[in-house]
């Protein structure tokens, strides 16, 4: 929206900037000389977590005075105040940070550098800042092991690795990254999903238009090598910093920079194989026949009917060899596979400028037959000292992707749905009177189903997609308690898919006007986005009792979007792929447009007292061209309306009271709080406007109004309130988190029914509102710490969640043949079907139900070998009648797709040079509608099912819970219903990899490494689909619907690394 | 000490923790295991091995591998096996026994396509066997012998256990073809074979001018009985066939000789012979309760009903029953049927004039078809039917609705409406020889209403007798006025009805 770029506010706040920073140059305080006479002489050891003294260790107090260890690790410093903290760095250590509480004599425990400590620094949106002093509930990963985790992308590296982050991978297809949820949903039709920032800069992680692949979601965190990650920060409470963007918590991924002058290379490279997930198990050709048999007997078909159908002819004839194949449909639409990738990263620099360089190339197959993806990528970070006072930061960086994919959709050309109800008795390939195999595919068979070979090998799915993500900061360092820093970035992004079906072998497809024989597609997506984020930060100490850091400033980002794409029909032949050789008037041509500004103006006051209380504060105001006009919440600057979010946190670090000093078990314990309100101005670009769309009405190309625009329309407001304590006992080997929350959605957005009259029938307004509260656990240990050195890592988070308010008092959503109710008191999106009780096993029980479907005017009653619905209401007429009729009414909730809980066990033992690596993840208490088994137990057609209906009721007194077949499936066996709600409960040995520091030094490479890694070796769960683990959908709705994704596989990989 | 402590605390906890994983681990065997099949049931049986399996079957096993049923009965369609037991089988002969086509004949008559589950069945029901043969089963019983287990499921099927051998037994036709005392109604039958098109026999090998099939026309051996009465050797249908005795025939043969006098007396015979037995066969199985009632031929609905006191002999076929009788109680109403011509069809008008076929619904509501030709301006016009009749004398009627098509208010002045006579002659000249048989011109269908308005009369209306010499087909024209004059010379006729004075 052009209007703010415009608006004097956005430049009046960098004026003030300025303006203050003059100020306070002009009144600057000059550093005073120290004076050490009252000061107090601390001294003590420095060990290793072994026992074995630690020398040459710095010890200090900022801005005061240092020492050092000797060879006994023996240390002795004054420090000018009893509240004071000693900060112990050492090479390959990690730094830690000692409150003296009074204490004259230390005994401190050094780890080395990649253990987790609750001392250690870590990346806040303001720099690096002290975990320990941070009010926030923050949870931080320094990724110890990047380098063995190659294969994964930045969000489904996360997953397992904070409380509170929920990430679920969306499928098996390579790069297609996970769905990121930080304790919950806060929206229901808003976004769910965290704010990224890389570097200081919003990471644009949506994507714009649909893709024309079936099922498949674009994943641009799949730009992001995580080799190239320092470390991820995520905000989870209401630290509201970012303003209407954080209302999901936000995720500060910080990329590797030089720290060292010296140059250091580092090259690694991989190969590893990718395992053809599990099959299903369906019938195979022999008990499919009988299967086929008994369903042709429900239709009507005599004994002679049934033998005149090819497929049961078994005397000599010229179709025999074509109908009596054993084919495993899942073998052939599957693969083996194998992955690839090279990395290389250059670091180094001289006292004017550090660089960092990486670029690499990665490759993988996906688990469908011939589909893959290959990554080029380059990063480069540079620091750079313009001058004195002057410094400047570079990031730049640039991937490009390619993939071949296939339809995931729930659609006749995805060749994992095609696999599974193809007939098992018939081949791939054509196949001659005498029974030979042509090499020629076959075509669509008597049943009417495509070919999966026809699609995975002929079929087209390509996407091409090219990321430049570069900021570049300026920093002018006016004293050391003044700074002024901007950083203007650009995000370009451009996506070209291109689609083809071709006509052999595949079912042809009815278009409005046509039967489409074939298919093609194409479609551009671009983005790009303009962003600048510039403040003053001051910083000032007063002798170790109190330290005050505050920052105003503003940041605006600008973004347009534009999405075309075209499909094109019955080319000449399926040599020709491109939408531009389809028959003309067939071509169907559309696309979207976008573009929103986004202004935030902060500020934030960090306060600590006696390094024991840590206050801190923010005001954030946001802009956004995507809010009414007449929004109100908020304030008005020059008409316009900004959201006022205020936040606060204060931390209490009990341990360095008095009462807990003196103990030595003790190392930390903090009390935390915060509360904030952030908002979600992701509410659709133009929802608040009036628009018109382009309708076609019989041939008549014209625009009608597509929405009723609400000038009311404004930001979902979520109020966090979160309670936390750390804690870290015996020398910092056991550590704790604990995190209670509670997030309240207001204004949340619905999109309410309104009168038919007004043209459309629904209108997005503010009505709805939500609460989630949960607890998260986080657990790090280690276990030994001699010869042997073990960690094992615990996190454990839970939500709950619930409706406040709705407009409507129920709402049904559809998804993927299930139905979900969200209504007010339960939790968002339940599944909402009909409660089943087995079977009627024998007529006598089926009589006694008395339970009918009714269709129009008439009642069929349910019969032996019919499924026993639960019925829970009937009509008064039908309670007149005296029967029970099945219908709408009786559905209940049957399921939740929320879990219980979600978490993760990691292991680290290392010996030695050896290390080996383990993540466990799971999942407790989520449902799932298994779609896929549902599909292959419906039991009315000619579709492969699954062995289970090998157990279909047959015959009076059967004792089973599998209803009988019958063609059509009249009596609705095969609803949405309990029957196919699963437990998604999973635990999975997600992660398991061995490091071997190979023991040789030589002049060209200083150091080798070797890792072995599996990923997905093991899934313990009750799960019968492939595999527990999908999102389909980022949002709230489509939760737990398991459709025909590519599924999880097992991958392995051996890589070395190698420092030059 | 506070290590080591805490070592030994850290690590039960963690050994806690490894039990429980392992106890996970032990907890989560495959999810599908529990969808495998019931072990109590014999689902993850075939027929063949279910059947192998009962000791008291294993002299039917030993059958089924001669004749190597034992692979139909492994494959994958479904089938339902009555398998007889051991003692059942040793009562059927060895000599029989070694006769493989029999043998495979009564096998196939133990096993059925499809599942077919007795509990299922409410009523008897005909179930075809892979022999050909139908069965009759129901809850109990098939074939009348009762089942002694039943409903076995298997995956591929059913299987019942009977004590007693399911014996097939001849159908109709084999039982006429093996039936020794051959009687005069018998031998009139088997002269009916002869070559003919066997269009199943034949390839298509071209299309006429017309668009119709050109086959290289084949010519088999058939009986025209079965093709055209009904096929006695169908085992999925099921009749009931007379026949009558030599006293019987020549009765029935006499009753109707004089409605099929033809040219010569061989054809005449052959004539009434045909019309004899072509009402002999009635469809479904007419059981002895049934007797007495009112029944119905299959070929042209001729009723007629069987007593007990004129049964010489009766034989139960696989496909209905067969009953020798000694006299024929029989409608002959229902046989020589009145002959209706439709007046809207002749074979040929005068001079090649169009006609107009009128749809009329009459006060009944009951929708008829007339001839109406008029303004034609054709003295004597007329219309040739040409219908097949029997010899004998008939009355002749007709109907001829005079309605909103025509005049029916008197002309200005006129007491009476304008009438349109009309006549019916039959041989060659319809118009005035005086040879020419025929009825004379008739003026008044129309019924006056003494008030000086008309309605049409929808009776019949009795016209005159008409004799036939000969069986067959002649001509009958509707002869219209002699007059030029429109109005005057119309033809009307909805119907002709020949009733034969029996």
């Amino acid at each position: 929206m052009y209007k703010l770029m415009k608006q004097p506010l956005y430049l009046t706040i960098v004026f003030m900037c300025w303006l203050s920073l003059y100020t306070i140059m002009v009144q600057r305080a000059h550093a005073q000389a120290i004076d050490t006479t009252h000061f107090i002489q601390v001294e003590g050891t420095v060990k290793k977590g072994d026992q074995q003294p630690l020398s040459g260790i710095n010890v200090q107090v900022l801005g005061y005075t240092s020492a050092f260890t000797n060879e006994a690790g023996h240390f002795r410093i004054k420090v000018p105040h009893a509240a004071s903290e000693l900060i112990f760095n050492g090479a390959g250590l990690q730094q830690k940070i000692v409150p003296i509480n009074g204490h004259r004599q230390l005994d401190v425990i050094m780890y080395e550098v990649d253990f987790k400590s609750t001392y250690q620094e870590i990346a806040l949106p303001y720099g690096k800042y002290p975990l320990l002093k941070t009010g926030w509930a923050v949870g931080n990963t320094q990724l110890q092991n990047a380098w063995q985790s190659s294969g994964e992308t930045p969000d489904t590296y996360l997953q397992g690795q904070l409380a509170g982050l929920s990430a679920v991978r969306r499928s098996g297809t390579p790069n297609s990254g996970a769905n990121l949820y930080v304790r919950g949903f806060t929206s229901l039709y808003g976004q769910n999903q965290p704010l990224i920032v890389v570097d200081g800069m919003i990471y644009d992680n949506e994507s714009y238009g649909k893709s024309i692949i079936g099922g498949h979601s674009f994943n641009p965190l799949a730009h992001i090598d995580v080799r190239d990650i320092d470390e991820i920060t995520l905000l989870k409470d209401g630290n509201t910093t970012y303003g209407s963007r954080a209302a999901n918590g936000v995720l500060l991924i910080q990329t590797t920079r030089a720290k060292e002058e010296a140059t250091a290379i580092d090259f690694a490279a991989y190969g590893g194989f990718n395992a053809q997930p599990q099959s299903l198990p369906l019938l195979n050709a022999h008990d499919y026949r009988i299967y086929l048999a008994d369903v042709l007997q429900s239709k009507g078909l005599t004994m002679s009917g049934i033998d005149s159908l090819p497929y049961m002819n078994d005397g000599p004839n010229p179709d025999y060899y074509r109908f009596h194949q054993q084919t495993d449909w899942q073998e052939e639409v599957f693969q083996n596979g194998i992955n690839q990738n090279y990395y290389l990263k250059v670091r180094g620099g001289d006292n004017i400028a550090l660089y960092g360089l990486s670029v690499g190339y990665t490759t993988s197959d996906g688990p469908t037959r011939n589909t893959d993806f290959n990554r080029y990528f380059m990063r480069f970070n540079g620091d750079l000292k313009l001058g004195t006072k002057l410094t400047a930061a570079v990031n730049l960086s640039f991937s490009s992707l390619a993939q071949n994919l296939r339809d995931q959709g729930n659609n006749r050309t995805n060749p994992l749905v095609l696999a599974q109800i193809k007939a098992p008795f018939l081949s791939a390939h054509e196949i001659t009177d005498a029974g030979l195999v042509s090499p020629n595919l076959a075509e669509v068979d008597i049943f009417g189903l495509s070919n999966p070979r026809a699609i995975t090998d002929q079929a087209i799915g390509t996407n091409r997609n090219y990321r430049f993500f570069g900021s570049t900061t300026f920093r002018y360092q006016f004293s050391d308690k003044l700074h002024l820093q901007t950083l203007v970035g650009v995000t370009y992004d451009k996506i070209r898919e291109a689609m083809f079906i071709p006509q052999k072998g595949v079912v042809p497809d009815t278009i409005y006007t046509a039967v489409a024989k074939n298919r093609s597609g194409s479609n551009v997506s671009r983005l790009f986005t303009l962003y600048n984020d510039t403040r003053l930060s001051f910083q000032q100490q007063w002798g170790s009792v109190h330290t005050l850091a505050a920052r105003i400033g503003a940041r605006y980002s600008h973004s347009s979007s534009e999405n075309d794409y075209g499909y094109g029909f019955n080319s000449a032949t399926d040599d020709l792929v491109t939408v531009g050789n389809g028959v003309g008037e067939l071509r169907q041509l559309g696309g979207s447009l976008g573009k929103w500004s986004w202004l935030n103006i902060y500020t934030n006051a960090d306060y600590d007292y006696l390094n024991r209380y840590f206050f801190s504060a923010n005001l954030t105001i946001d802009g956004s061209s995507r809010f009414g006009q007449q929004a109100d919440g908020g304030i008005r600057i020059n008409g316009s309306p900004y959201a006022v979010m205020p936040s606060v946190a204060a931390a209490w670090l009990l341990s360095s009271e008095e009462f807990l000093a003196s103990q030595h078990t003790i190392d930390l314990l903090k009390l935390r709080a915060s509360y904030g309100w952030v908002a979600n101005e992701q509410i659709g670009n133009y929802s608040a406007r009036k628009y018109y769309t382009t309708q076609n009405l019989l041939g008549m190309q014209g625009l009608v109004r597509a929405n009723i625009g609400n000038p009311y329309l404004k930001w979902e407001t979520i109020k966090k309130l979160n309670v936390g304590l750390d804690l870290a006992v015996f020398n910092e080997r056991l550590r704790m988190t604990v995190d209670a929350f509670s997030n309240r959605t207001n204004d949340m957005l619905y999109w309410q029914y309104i009168p038919a009259a007004t043209g459309v029938e629904y209108m997005l307004t503010n009505g709805g509102a939500m609460q989630t509260k949960g607890l998260e656990l986080a657990v790090d240990a280690r276990m030994t710490d001699r010869q042997w050195k073990w960690d094992i890592g615990f996190n454990i988070s839970f939500y709950r969640n619930k409706i406040t308010k709705l407009p409507a008092n129920a709402l049904l959503t559809n998804y993927g043949h299930a139905t979900y109710m969200t209504q007010v008191g339960q939790a968002a999106n339940l599944f909402y079907g009909y409660q089943t009780n087995g079977v009627f096993t024998t007529a006598a029980a089926a009589a006694e139900a008395n339970q009918y479907v009714r269709t129009g005017a008439t009642l069929s009653p349910f019969t032996a070998g019919d499924v026993y619905f639960v019925n829970h209401a009937d009509s008064p007429e039908d309670q007149t009648a005296g029967v029970h009729v099945i219908d709408e009414q009786d559905r209940q909730v049957i399921g939740n797709p929320n879990p219980d809980f979600t978490g993760a066990i990691s292991s680290r033992l290392a010996w030695n040079r050896w290390a080996l690596d383990v993540l466990c993840t799971f999942s407790y208490g989520n449902d799932i509608y298994n779609a896929q088994r549902a599909y292959l137990e419906t039991q009315g057609d000619y579709n492969n099912q699954s062995i289970t209906v090998m157990n279909r009721w047959r015959a009076d007194g059967q004792a089973t819970h599998i209803p009988k077949a019958t063609w059509g499936d009249p009596m609705g066996n095969a609803r949405f219903s309990d029957r196919w709600i699963e437990d998604g409960s999973y635990l999975r040995l997600r992660t398991i990899s061995l490091t071997y520091q190979l023991p040789f030094t030589d002049k060209l490479i200083k150091n080798a490494t070797l890792f072995a890694t599996a990923n997905n070796l093991l899934t313990f769960t009750r799960y019968k689909g492939y595999d527990p683990e999908f999102s389909a959908m980022s949002g709230l709705f489509g939760q737990g619907v398991d459709n025909w994704l590519e599924p999880q596989f097992i991958s392995t990989q051996l890589g070395i690394r190698l420092g030059l | 000490m506070m290590i080591s402590y805490i070592n030994k605390a850290v690590g039960a906890k963690s050994l806690s923790i490894i039990l429980l994983l392992l106890l996970m681990l032990s907890a989560c065997k495959d999810a599908w295991k529990s969808e495998e099949l019931a072990t109590e049931t014999a689902l993850d049986r075939n027929l063949m091995q279910q059947i192998a399996q009962n000791p008291d079957l294993s002299r039917f096993t030993a059958l089924l591998r001669q004749v190597h049923y034992d692979a139909l009965l492994e494959a994958s369609k479904t089938y339902t096996v009555w398998a007889p037991t051991n003692d059942a089988l040793a009562h059927v002969s060895q000599e029989l026994l070694a006769d493989t086509a029999w043998l495979k004949v009564f096998l196939g008559f133990h096993i059925a396509g499809q599942r077919h589950m007795a509990q299922q069945q409410e009523q008897i029901v005909r179930v075809q066997t892979i022999s050909g043969k139908m069965v009759h089963f129901d809850q109990q019983y098939v074939e009348q012998v009762a089942m002694t287990e039943k409903d076995q499921l298997v995956a591929n099927g059913v299987l019942h256990i009977i004590s007693e051998v399911l014996l097939p037994k001849e159908n109709i036709w084999q039982w006429i073809t093996h039936f020794q005392e051959k009687g005069q109604q018998q031998q009139y039958i088997e002269s009916l074979w002869g070559p003919q098109f066997d269009r199943n026999a034949s390839t298509q090998i071209g299309v006429n001018e017309e668009g119709l099939p050109i086959y290289d026309s084949v010519f088999t051996l058939q009986n025209s009985y079965l093709n055209q009465v009904a096929d006695l050797s169908d085992e999925k249908k099921e009749f009931t066939y007379l026949i009558l005795d030599d006293a019987a025939f020549e009765q029935e043969t006499s009753q109707l000789a004089k409605f099929f006098v033809d040219t010569t007396a061989e054809l005449s015979a052959y004539r009434t012979h045909w019309n004899v037995v072509k009402d002999l066969v009635i469809a479904g199985k007419v059981t002895p309760d049934m007797f007495d009632q009112t029944l119905y031929s299959i070929k042209d609905s001729m009723t007629l009903r069987l007593h007990q006191a004129d049964m010489v002999q009766q034989f139960e076929a696989s496909n209905g029953m067969v009953y020798v009788v000694s006299k024929l109680d029989d409608d002959i109403h229902t046989k020589i049927k009145p002959i209706i011509v439709e007046g809207e069809s002749p074979v040929e008008v005068r001079d090649g004039k169009s006609i107009t076929r009128r749809t009329r619904v009459d006060p009944n509501g009951v929708v008829f078809r007339d001839l109406l030709l008029q303004n034609h301006g054709v003295n004597g016009m007329w219309v040739r039917y040409f219908p097949q009749v029997y010899s004998g004398t008939y009355n002749v009627y007709w109907r001829v609705i005079r309605d909103a098509d025509l005049i029916l208010t008197p002309a200005a002045g006129a007491a009476d409406l304008v009438h349109f006579p009309m006549k019916v002659t039959w041989g060659d000249d319809p118009l005035t020889s005086p040879s020419t048989p025929g009825l004379g011109y008739i003026q008044e269908p129309v019924i006056n209403q003494g008030d000086g308005t008309f309605s049409p009369n929808y009776e019949e209306q009795l016209i005159g007798q008409l004799t036939v010499d000969l069986y067959g087909r002649i001509s009958i024209y509707l002869v219209g006025n002699t007059s030029t004059t429109n109005g005057q010379n119309t033809l009307l006729l909805d119907y002709l009805k020949l009733e034969p004075v029996y």
